[in-house]
C-alpha cells in the first residue's frame, strides 16, 4: 500500500512538473560548420543529448535551473546556466581548442565510449586523417579506415574495404546520405573522397541502427563540409601526382554558403611530351579528377536547404595514327582505346523543424556509376581506289539510382531519441552490355550494328524504419529498432523485416558491457573475381533466380576509459551471411555474351572474431592500435566440391597502429604500422596429366596437364606488413598557413606480396615467384590554407 | 575478341607500370611426393584399359612420365578379382574382359615407389536419343543447323555428355571427321564459359528427372556447309556422376587456363590416394545423313 502511494505521488509529481524543451543547432564558431555528435548535458538533472548530422539537438527538461555543459571533441567546452521556464531556442557556437592552444590536442568532455549505446562504431577525426602519413601524398579516408580493427584492406595499395568478413559490395558508403557504388580511383589505389571537403566520417561495423539498411557488413557515413558561413577561405595542396583546391565562403553571411573542391592528377600531362617525343604516332595516358560542390541556405531557424554534388572520373586512353602509301593508294588508320569509369551523385536536402522536438530531413538523390571499355578503329584509303572501314566495340556496365526519402528525429523526452523514416529508390542496372558497330564501303561487305550480353534491369527498393535510443535507469541505454525493406524486380517481390538492437550496461563509472544484434538484407550483388577492386566488377540486382543477401550478426563487448585519456574497447562477433554470389569455377567477366546469372553460384559465409581497439585522444601523442583475430569462411554447393573454404581475405591476425605526435605548433609527425596474415589464394601444388577426352581416338583429345588445387584458397601468401612515416612542417604566413608534408610509404621497403605465380628460372627450375608493387615510396606535398 | 585482348593489354600495362619487383620465394607448403595417376574411360564396347602415370610437385621440373612397372587389378562390385591387366606401351594396361552395363568396377593400381591407388565406378545403361528434328536455315552470309534432340530420361539421377561429330564425304578435306562445336542456351546445360558454346556439352537431369526432354542445339556457318553424303553424328554419352564431374571440370580447366581473370578450377578426381578419373560410359549415336 505504501509503495502504491509512493508510485502515485511520483506520477503526480511527474505530470505536475512542467517540461520545457531546449533546442537549436551546434556549430563551429569560426566557420559556422555543423558539429555532428556534439554533447549537451544538464549537470543538474543528469540528462543529456547529442546533435544529429545536421547539428540539431533537442533536450526536454523539467522547469528548473539548468546547468548545461556543451562539448565536442577538439572544441572548448561551454557551460551555461539559466532558469528554464519556457521552451528555448539555443544556437551554440563552439571554438576549436587547437586554435587556443596549438601545442596540445585535447579531447574535452565528450560522450565517452562506454556511455554510448552503440557498439562496433568508430568516428574518425578528420584531423587524424590529415596528420597521418599518406600514400603518394594523397590523404585518404578509406586508407585511414583500413587501420581500424575489423576492417581489412584487400590488396596492396587498394582502398577497398572488407569488414568483418564481408565483401566490398557489403559496405554502404554514403556521401551526404547518397550511396557511392565505386569509391576507387586508379583501381583502388586512391579513394574518391577528397579529405579537404569532408566534415565527418563514421564507420559502423555491427549493431546497425535501424535507419541504415541495404548492405550487410558496414556503413561508412561521410558528411561533406557545408561551406564557411562567416568568411571566405580556401585550402589546397600540390603533390607529386595531383593537386587540389577547395574554396568556401558565404554568399550571404550566416544565410547562404558554398564549398567547391576539385582534384586532378597530372601524370598524363607530365608524360605527354615524352610520349610525343617518342614519335611513333601513339598517345596515351591516365588521369582522374573529382569535384565536390555544396550549397546551403538557411531560410530560417526552422528551414534549411542543401544542394550537393559529386562528379568524378578515371580515364585510361590511348590513340594511334598511321599513314602509308602503297601502289598509289594512301592508307590512313586511326585507333583509339578508352577505359573509363566514374560516379556522379547529386542530392537536394531540406531540413525542416516541425517543432522543437520534431526535426525532419527530406532528401532527393541521384547516383550513377558507369564503367566503359571502348575500342575503335578507322581505316580510310584514297588514290587508285578509295573507301573506308570503321569498327567500334563498347562494353558498358553500371548502376543508376533515383531516390527519395524522409527522415524524422523525434525527441519527446531526454530518455528517448526516436528516429523514423521512409524511402524509395529506383535502380537501373546495366550489368555488362556489349555493342559492336562496323561500317564499310567495301562492296560485298555489310555494316553491323548489334548489342549483346546481359540486358538492362530495373528494380524498386523501398524501406521503412523506426528506432528509439532509450535510457532505462541509470545504467542501461539501448537502441531498439526495426528496418523493413522490399525490392520489386518486375517479376518477383522480396521483403525483409530486420530487427536491430544494441545496448550498454554501465558496470562501473568507466566500464560498460555492450551487446548487439542486427539482421541486414541487401538487394544488390557485386560480381567480382579479381580481388583487387577493378572497375569491371558488376553491380547486379536480385532477380527471381538470385535472392537477396542476408546476414545476422551478434556482438558482445566491453568499453572502458582509463585515466580519462585511453579508450579501450573489446568486442567479439559472429556473423552468418546467406545468398552470397560468386563466379563459377573458370568464369570471368570476359565473355559477357553469357547472361551473368548463368555464371554465378549462390552460397553462404561465416565470419567470427575478436577485435581490440586502444585509442588515446588526449595529449601531444595521440592515436590508436587495433588488433583483430578473425576467421572467415564461404560455402557454395558447386565450388570446392561443396566443401567450406576460407575467404580470400580470411585474415587470422590483423594489426593497425596509427600514432601522431605534435612537438609544437610547427612540427608534427605521424607513424602508421600495419600487419596482416597473408591472403588466401588458390595455388596448385601438384601437377599431373589427365585425359582431355572421353574417347581414346578423339581428335580433340589427348593428355592435359593439370595443376591440382586441393582446396579453394588453399595457400597463404606471405604476411603483409609495412611502416609509413610522415612529418608535417607548418608555418603561419601573412596570408594564412602553409604546410610541407614529407612522407615515406613502406619505410623499410618490405616486398609485400601482390600476387604469386609459378615460373621457371634460368636453369629451368620451377619456382614460386612473388610480385610486389610498392617498395619504399617517398612523397612530398605542399599545402596551403587561407 | 580484339577488344578483350586490348583490355588485357591495358590492365597488363597498368600492373606492369606499378609493379616494383618480382622475386622467387620459398614454397611454404609440404613438397608433395609423386603419386600414381590412373585414368580410364571404360565402356561395354571395348576391353578394359587403364592408363598409369605419375604426378609431381608443382616445383619439380621433371617429366610426368608414364608408369609401366605397375600392377593394375580390376575387381567387381563385391571385391572379387576379375582380372589383372597386362602392361602395354605408354603406360596403358589392358585386360581381356569387356565391362558389362550395370556392373561396378574397382580399379586398384600399385607400382614400386608409389602408394597404391584405387577408384571404382558403375557402367550405366545407355539412354537413347528418341528423336531429332532438324531445321537448316540459310541466310545471306551464313547458315545454321538447328537440332531439337529428344531423350527419355530414366527415373533417378542421370548424367550426360553430348558431342556432335561431322564426317565429310570428301577425301579432299584435310580432316574429314571432326567434332563440331554447338550453341545451346538450354537451362539443363551447365557451363561457366565465355558463351553458350560447347564442344562437349554436359548436362544432368535435375530439371527433367524421369521425363521426356527435348533441347535445342545449333550449329553455325562453316559447320553446316554440308554436301550430299556428309554425315553428322549426334553422340549422347550416359555416364556416372564421377565421369560427369571430371569431364565438366577438365573442360572448364582447359578453358580457364592462362586467363588471369578467370576463377580457379579444381579438376575432379575419384582416385583415392592419387589423381585421375576412372569412369564408365555408354554411348548412343544418332546419324543424320545429308
Amino acid at each position: 500500500m505504501k509503495s502504491l502511494f509512493t508510485f502515485l505521488c511520483f506520477c503526480i509529481a511527474f505530470v505536475g512538473t512542467a517540461q520545457h524543451t531546449i533546442s537549436g543547432y551546434l556549430q563551429d564558431n569560426a566557420s559556422g560548420e555543423t558539429l555532428i555528435g556534439a554533447t549537451l548535458f544538464d549537470l543538474k538533472s543528469g540528462k543529456g543529448t547529442t546533435s544529429n548530422v545536421y547539428g540539431f539537438f533537442s533536450l526536454t527538461l523539467p522547469q528548473d535551473t539548468v546547468k548545461l555543459r556543451i562539448s565536442y571533441v577538439g572544441y572548448e567546452t561551454q557551460f551555461m546556466e539559466f532558469y528554464l521556464n519556457a521552451d528555448k531556442t539555443l544556437n551554440v557556437s563552439l571554438s576549436g581548442v587547437v586554435a587556443l592552444n596549438e601545442f596540445e590536442v585535447v579531447a574535452t568532455e565528450a560522450e565517452r565510449i562506454e556511455e554510448k549505446s552503440e557498439m562496433s562504431t568508430i568516428e574518425i577525426s578528420m584531423d587524424k586523417v590529415k596528420s597521418l602519413p599518406v600514400f603518394m601524398g594523397e590523404r585518404d579516408i578509406m586508407k585511414t579506415i583500413q587501420l581500424l580493427p575489423g576492417v581489412q584492406s584487400g590488396s596492396e595499395g587498394s582502398s577497398g574495404l572488407y569488414v568483418r568478413g564481408g565483401g566490398p559490395d557489403q559496405n554502404l558508403i554514403l556521401l551526404d546520405g547518397v550511396p557511392i557504388y565505386n569509391a576507387s580511383h586508379l583501381f583502388g589505389f586512391f579513394s574518391v573522397f577528397n579529405a579537404d571537403a569532408i566534415n565527418s566520417v563514421k564507420l559502423v561495423k555491427g549493431g546497425f541502427p535501424a535507419r541504415y539498411g541495404g548492405r550487410l557488413s558496414s556503413v561508412i557515413d561521410i558528411r561533406m563540409k557545408e561551406g564557411n558561413m562567416k568568411e571566405f577561405h580556401g585550402e589546397g595542396s600540390i603533390g607529386l601526382i595531383s593537386s587540389k583546391l577547395t574554396l568556401e565562403g558565404p554568399i550571404v553571411k550566416d544565410k547562404t554558403s558554398f564549398i567547391v573542391s576539385g582534384r586532378r592528377t597530372y601524370i598524363d600531362l607530365l608524360a605527354r611530351p615524352l610520349i610525343k617525343a617518342a614519335g611513333d604516332g601513339s598517345v596515351g595516358g591516365y588521369y582522374f579528377y573529382d569535384l565536390n560542390t555544396k550549397l546551403n541556405h538557411k531560410f530560417s531557424d526552422k528551414s534549411r536547404l542543401f544542394l550537393s554534388g559529386y562528379f568524378g572520373n578515371d580515364k585510361f586512353y590511348s590513340r594511334f595514327k598511321d599513314e602509308w602509301t602503297s601502289s598509289g593508294t594512301t592508307y590512313k588508320t586511326e585507333e583509339e582505346g578508352n577505359l573509363k569509369w566514374g560516379n556522379v551523385i547529386g542530392a537536394a536536402r531540406w531540413n525542416y523543424l516541425f517543432s522543437n522536438k520534431l526535426f525532419s530531413n527530406t532528401t532527393f538523390t541521384y547516383s550513377r556509376y558507369k564503367f566503359l571499355v571502348g575500342f575503335s578503329e578507322e581505316e580510310t584509303w584514297s588514290g587508285q581506289t578509295s573507301g573506308s572501314q570503321t569498327f567500334s566495340f563498347d562494353y558498358t556496365s553500371g548502376i543508376e539510382d533515383y531516390s527519395g526519402k524522409v527522415d524524422f528525429d523525434y525527441l519527446p523526452h531526454p530518455d528517448h531519441y526516436i528516429k523514423f523514416g521512409v524511402g524509395h529508390t529506383y535502380h537501373t542496372f546495366t550489368p555488362g552490355v556489349n555493342s559492336y558497330k562496323e561500317n564499310t564501303s567495301v562492296q560485298g561487305e555489310s555494316s553491323i550494328d548489334t548489342a549483346f550480353g546481359s540486358s538492362i534491369q530495373f528494380g524498386h527498393e523501398s524501406s521503412l524504419y523506426v528506432e528509439d535510443d532509450v535510457k532505462i535507469g541509470s545504467r542501461f541505454k539501448g537502441n531498439f529498432g526495426v528496418h523493413f525493406s522490399s525490392f520489386y524486380t518486375g517479376k518477383k517481390f522480396y521483403n525483409s523485416l530486420q530487427p536491430r538492437f544494441t545496448g550498454r550496461y554501465m558496470i562501473t563509472e568507466n566500464l560498460s558491457a555492450k551487446a548487439s544484434y542486427a539482421r541486414m538484407t541487401q538487394f544488390l550483388h557485386l560480381l567480382t573475381n579479381t580481388g583487387i577492386g577493378l572497375p569491371t566488377d558488376l553491380w547486379l540486382p536480385v532477380t527471381d533466380k538470385v535472392p537477396p543477401q542476408q546476414s545476422d550478426q551478434i556482438a558482445i563487448g566491453a568499453a572502458y576509459t582509463a585515466k580519462q585519456q585511453y579508450e579501450i574497447s573489446l568486442e567479439g562477433y559472429y556473423k552468418k551471411m546467406k545468398n552470397l554470389i560468386e563466379y563459377k569455377d573458370g568464369a570471368s567477366f570476359f565473355g559477357s555474351e553469357t547472361d551473368w546469372q548463368k555464371k554465378i553460384e549462390i552460397g553462404e559465409g561465416w565470419s567470427y572474431g575478436t577485435e581490440v581497439l586502444v585509442e588515446k585522444k588526449r595529449g601531444k601523442t595521440t592515436g590508436w592500435i587495433g588488433y583483430t583475430l578473425s576467421w572467415t569462411k564461404r560455402q557454395f554447393d558447386n565450388i570446392n566440391f561443396g566443401e567450406t573454404f576460407p575467404y580470400r581475405y580470411d585474415r587470422r591476425h590483423d594489426i593497425g597502429a596509427a600514432v601522431t605526435h605534435k612537438f609544437n605548433d610547427r612540427v608534427d609527425i605521424g607513424i602508421v604500422w600495419v600487419y596482416g596474415t597473408g591472403n588466401a589464394v588458390s595455388l596448385g601444388l601438384e601437377r599431373y596429366n589427365s585425359l582431355a577426352s572421353v574417347l581414346p581416338n578423339d581428335p580433340q583429345g589427348g593428355a592435359a596437364e593439370v595443376e591440382h588445387i586441393e582446396n579453394r584458397n588453399n595457400y597463404r601468401m606471405p604476411a603483409y606488413h609495412r611502416i609509413d612515416l610522415g612529418v608535417n612542417l607548418h608555418k603561419q604566413t601573412k596570408w594564412g598557413k602553409r604546410t610541407w608534408s614529407f612522407g615515406l610509404y613502406n619505410a623499410y621497403s618490405r616486398q609485400n606480396p601482390f600476387y604469386l605465380y609459378f615460373s621457371t628460372d634460368s636453369n629451368g627450375n620451377r619456382e614460386l615467384t612473388q610480385v610486389s608493387l610498392f617498395p619504399i615510396l617517398p612523397s612530398v606535398s605542399y599545402q596551403f590554407k587561407f | 575478341m580484339n577488344s578483350y585482348r586490348y583490355l588485357i593489354v591495358l590492365f597488363a600495362l597498368v600492373l606492369t607500370g606499378l609493379a616494383a619487383c618480382e622475386k622467387p620465394i620459398e614454397l611454404n607448403a609440404e613438397v608433395k611426393e609423386p603419386k600414381l595417376v590412373a585414368n580410364s574411360w571404360f565402356t561395354a564396347d571395348s576391353t578394359m584399359k587403364v592408363h598409369l602415370s605419375r604426378s609431381l610437385s608443382v616445383i619439380d621440373d621433371g617429366d610426368l612420365e608414364n608408369v609401366g612397372s605397375g600392377t593394375v587389378r580390376v575387381l567387381d562390385g563385391n571385391g572379387s578379382l576379375i582380372e589383372t591387366l597386362t602392361a602395354g606401351s605408354n603406360g596403358v594396361y589392358e585386360g581381356t574382359f569387356t565391362p558389362k552395363v550395370g556392373q561396378t568396377y574397382q580399379v586398384e593400381a600399385s607400382a614400386p615407389g608409389y602408394n597404391s591407388v584405387s577408384a571404382s565406378d558403375l557402367l550405366v545403361q545407355a539412354v537413347p536419343i528418341t528423336g531429332i528434328d532438324t531445321n537448316r536455315r540459310t541466310f545471306e552470309f551464313d547458315s545454321e543447323l538447328e537440332l531439337k534432340i529428344t531423350i527419355q530420361d530414366p527415373p533417378g539421377e542421370n548424367w550426360y555428355l553430348l558431342r556432335v561429330q561431322t564426317i565429310h564425304n570428301d577425301s579432299s578435306f584435310v580432316r574429314p571427321a571432326y567434332a563440331s562445336g554447338f550453341y545451346t542456351s538450354d537451362p539443363a546445360f551447365e557451363s561457366a564459359g565465355d558463351s553458350d558454346y560447347y564442344t562437349w556439352g554436359t548436362f544432368r537431369d535435375r530439371l527433367f528427372d524421369g521425363q521426356e526432354y527435348t533441347f535445342p542445339i545449333t550449329l553455325y556457318s562453316y559447320d553446316v556447309s554440308f554436301q550430299v553424303g556428309d554425315l553428322v553424328e549426334v553422340e549422347l554419352f550416359t555416364t556416372s556422376e564421377a565421369g560427369y564431374n571430371f569431364r565438366r571440370s577438365i573442360g572448364l580447366y582447359q578453358e580457364a587456363n592462362g586467363n588471369p581473370f578467370a576463377q580457379p578450377v579444381q579438376v575432379y578426381s575419384n582416385v583415392k590416394d592419387g589423381f585421375g578419373c576412372v569412369a564408365g560410359y555408354t554411348s548412343f549415336v544418332w546419324p543424320i545423313q545429308f
